[in-house]
């Protein structure tokens, strides 16, 4: 079974921004600093007091780590060691991909794709930005317990035009299957963006979702480390990926049903005859309410399975067979 | 079993499955929004409570509102709230509410109860990211706890027109064609169907879908557009008024079905905040507060998985100034309504005459064109100048026989005195 949604975004946004000064490091006039530290490790926050306390550290943060986060496409990513951007496998995908990498400033950058492990998640560039660019520490996420704070930055929807990458606050909720889970909302955009401790280091990489809003799942940083050589090296990990369902439609994302806006040429739909402008009823025998749905209802079936696809063209309705190819066959 | 691959575009075959989680939000001892953490919040909202209601419509919870005037007006979600309004207070106390206005573009309404309630006091603090929220409810904790997310901006409808004809294109770059009429608007009016191609709309000539939207964003609600269509190669004009766009959901996206409910109204605000507070839509409406229990805003949608948005301060201020004098101009208008039907009459016969005459300079213009487009593909110099001079000289009659007809749908739509 696989989990999660991949959160890329569909549209390609670019934008760019006006420069923001780097501020200083965090500062905690807390109560004790000592009882911030305890409660941003896991604890509860007793009361107002200590949420100043957080809210404080957490501004000054904010402010510290921003500069490293970057747009990559429609997608997020997080600059180490003054040359590395760390990203999600699904965001870079293989390697000698060329991409425009957006920093926070507003600065566009030439960025080459290194290694990914699509089993993990991982993945790697390189960016020359003529210099030493603003970087984040990497953390360690193999000690992370529940209840621990944590942030999140990306961007959701797209970067957009002078704004920074919005925040998340929340907190460590599990690790599961490989994924670090937090409570930090994400959505289509997010993906390679970074999960930080309350020190700004970088913990995970964010991944996917599922239906859930407590389930944000993030690469652990660890990941990156264990196959930090073979990332940089270049090398694709875990690409022996067993073969998605691909029927080659497009729907129209506005419609309340599952209406075709465009069909693959050569794919299984064109084969099958679908069309665009046609509204698909049922798939498999089962009623297919929006385009959404019908994404989830094809990866339910294996490549090469023959499925009949019951569609609405005009005021007829029309029984078609289908055998899906699998993604890439195209 | 599968091994947990990748996939990565947006092409509905790759998106990859979910396990199908409950709906419903359970949280976690360990989640931001426990109890255990929005005890912390407690004194925060001890006084703002009291300034808080929960607005009932027809009996179900329809949204929280914000006490905003201590003589017992209340706003909240205007698109939220539907008829048989009442108001639950902080102490249990359950009173019928009117509605007294409701803005458009802020999507607040202004409702009255006959009580007095306190006011919530709004916050001077600046507004940086990672500052606190709370959501309160009428309950000692919270309803919600988050941070700011982003500073204040503005979030424009995205690519949604802000007017509409009740059409659908197909998305093509060759043509314009209608690909659906929905019942009832202007376009089924005025007798469009779907497989119509729009070829000029106006002056402009339409070659894809994407011109289609883009010179529709030229027009104002109440604008009449005059469409030249091709069905099935006869030739067909149609003159259409554009209505307000009704979609305020802003972008879309294809993954938006996981993301859990969201307000229908969620885009088109004038100026908003960004939080990360998880809210359902009938928890918007009510105060947005900073640690020392003051309203930085009101909850005005929840917008997407990862955001809730609030209106700021001086927003709402304004919006209140605004509903007010409406309400307090309301009562006279009514007397003089009587009074103005004898002149509307009039000056509905002006305008049928002014758009009539600003039709027909539309299709000379339409006429002027062609004329002039055959001149060109002749290649006489002569005749294209010829041409250019007629096409200006019916430009200049369209654009006054727009402005005549402008001005008559001012004068229509003025407030009468």
């Amino acid at each position: 079974m696989r989990r999660g949604w991949p959160l890329l975004l569909w549209t390609v946004l670019v934008a760019c921004e006006a420069g923001r000064a780097q501020a200083g490091p965090a500062e905690q006039p807390a109560r004790s600093s000592d009882r911030l530290a305890r409660i941003l490790a896991g604890g509860v926050p007793r009361d107002a007091e200590d949420l100043r306390a957080m809210e404080e550290h957490t501004q000054a943060l904010l402010a510290k780590v921003l500069p490293a986060i970057v747009s990559i496409g429609g997608a997020s990513g997080v600059i180490v060691e003054g040359r590395y951007v760390l990203s999600a496998g699904h965001v870079t995908r293989r390697p000698g991909r060329s991409l425009t990498v957006i920093l926070h400033d507003g600065r566009r950058i030439r960025g080459r794709t290194l290694g990914a492990n699509l089993r993990t998640d991982a993945g790697l560039l390189e960016v020359d930005g003529g210099g030493k660019l603003p970087s984040l520490e990497m953390g360690r996420s193999e000690a992370l317990a529940p209840g621990q704070w944590c942030l999140m930055l990306g961007h959701p929807g797209g970067r957009k035009h002078g704004l920074s990458p919005p925040l998340r606050l929340g907190r460590i909720q599990r690790t599961s299957r490989g994924f670090l889970v937090s409570d930090c909302t994400m959505s289509a955009g997010d993906s390679g963006g970074p999960l930080l401790d309350m020190e700004g280091r970088v913990i995970g990489i964010n991944s996917r979702i599922s239906r859930s809003l407590d389930a944000n799942m993030h690469v652990p940083i660890d990941a990156f480390r264990r196959d930090w050589d073979r990332l940089v090296g270049e090398e694709v990990i875990g690409a022996e990926r067993t073969e998605t369902a691909f029927l080659g439609v497009r729907h129209d994302p506005e419609a309340d049903e599952a209406l075709i806006q465009d069909v693959v040429p050569d794919s299984a739909a064109a084969r099958a005859g679908l069309r665009p402008g046609d509204v698909i009823v049922r798939f498999g025998r089962r009623r297919v309410r929006n385009g959404g749905q019908l994404a989830w209802m094809i990866q339910r079936f294996e490549p090469g399975a023959v499925v009949t696809v019951e569609i609405r063209r005009g005021d007829r309705t029309i029984e078609l067979r289908a055998k899906l190819g699998a993604r890439g066959d195209r | 079993m599968r091994k947990a691959g990748l996939g990565s575009t947006a092409l509905l075959g790759l998106l990859l499955p979910a396990p199908l989680a409950a709906q419903a939000r359970r949280l976690s001892e360990s989640s931001k929004a426990h109890a255990s953490v929005r005890e912390a919040f407690r004194q925060t909202v001890s006084e703002v409570r009291a300034s808080t209601v929960r607005i009932l419509s027809g009996g179900d919870q329809a949204a929280l509102g914000t006490v905003v005037d201590p003589g017992g007006r209340i706003l909240t979600k205007a698109s939220e709230i539907g008829t048989d309004l009442s108001c639950v207070l902080a102490d249990g106390r359950e009173l019928p509410a009117r509605l007294l206005g409701m803005d458009d573009e802020s999507d607040l309404a202004l409702l009255a109860v006959d009580t007095s309630l306190p006011a919530v006091q709004w916050s001077d603090r600046t507004l940086r990211p990672g500052l606190w929220l709370a959501t309160p409810g009428l309950d000692e904790l919270p309803v919600a706890v988050g941070v700011l997310s982003r500073e204040a901006h503005v979030r424009p409808l995205g690519s949604t027109p802000r007017v509409e004809l009740g059409i659908r294109l197909r998305r093509s770059r060759r043509r314009a064609e209608v690909a659906r009429v929905e019942v009832g608007s202007p376009a089924a009016k005025a007798g469009l169907e779907v497989g119509d191609v729009i070829v000029w709309m106006d002056e402009d000539r339409i070659r894809s879908s994407w011109t289609y939207y883009r010179i529709l964003r030229r027009y104002e609600p109440g604008d009449e557009i005059l469409f030249a269509i091709d069905r099935n190669g006869r030739e067909l004009e149609r003159a259409i008024e554009v209505r307000k766009s009704e979609d305020r959901r802003g972008p879309r996206n294809p993954q938006e079905p996981l993301w859990g409910p969201l307000s229908e109204v969620r885009a088109g605000f004038p100026e908003v905040l960004q939080h990360d507070t998880v809210l359902r839509p009938n928890q918007c409406g009510g105060p947005l507060v900073d640690l020392s229990g003051k309203a930085v805003g009101i909850n005005i949608a929840r917008a997407g998985r990862s955001e809730t948005l609030a209106l700021p301060k001086q927003v709402v201020l304004e919006v209140i100034e605004k509903l007010e004098r409406a309400a307090s101009a309301a009562g006279g208008r009514r007397k003089r309504a009587a009074n103005a039907a004898a002149g509307e009459d009039r000056r509905r016969r002006a305008l049928a005459f002014a758009a009539d005459a600003a039709r027909r300079a539309q299709h000379a213009l339409a006429a002027a064109l062609e004329r002039l487009e055959e001149a060109q593909k002749s290649g006489d110099p002569g005749n294209i100048a010829d041409a250019r001079r007629a096409l200006e000289l019916v430009r200049r009659t369209a654009r006054e026989a727009r402005r005549a007809m402008q001005e008559a749908k001012q004068v229509r739509d003025r407030p009468r005195r």
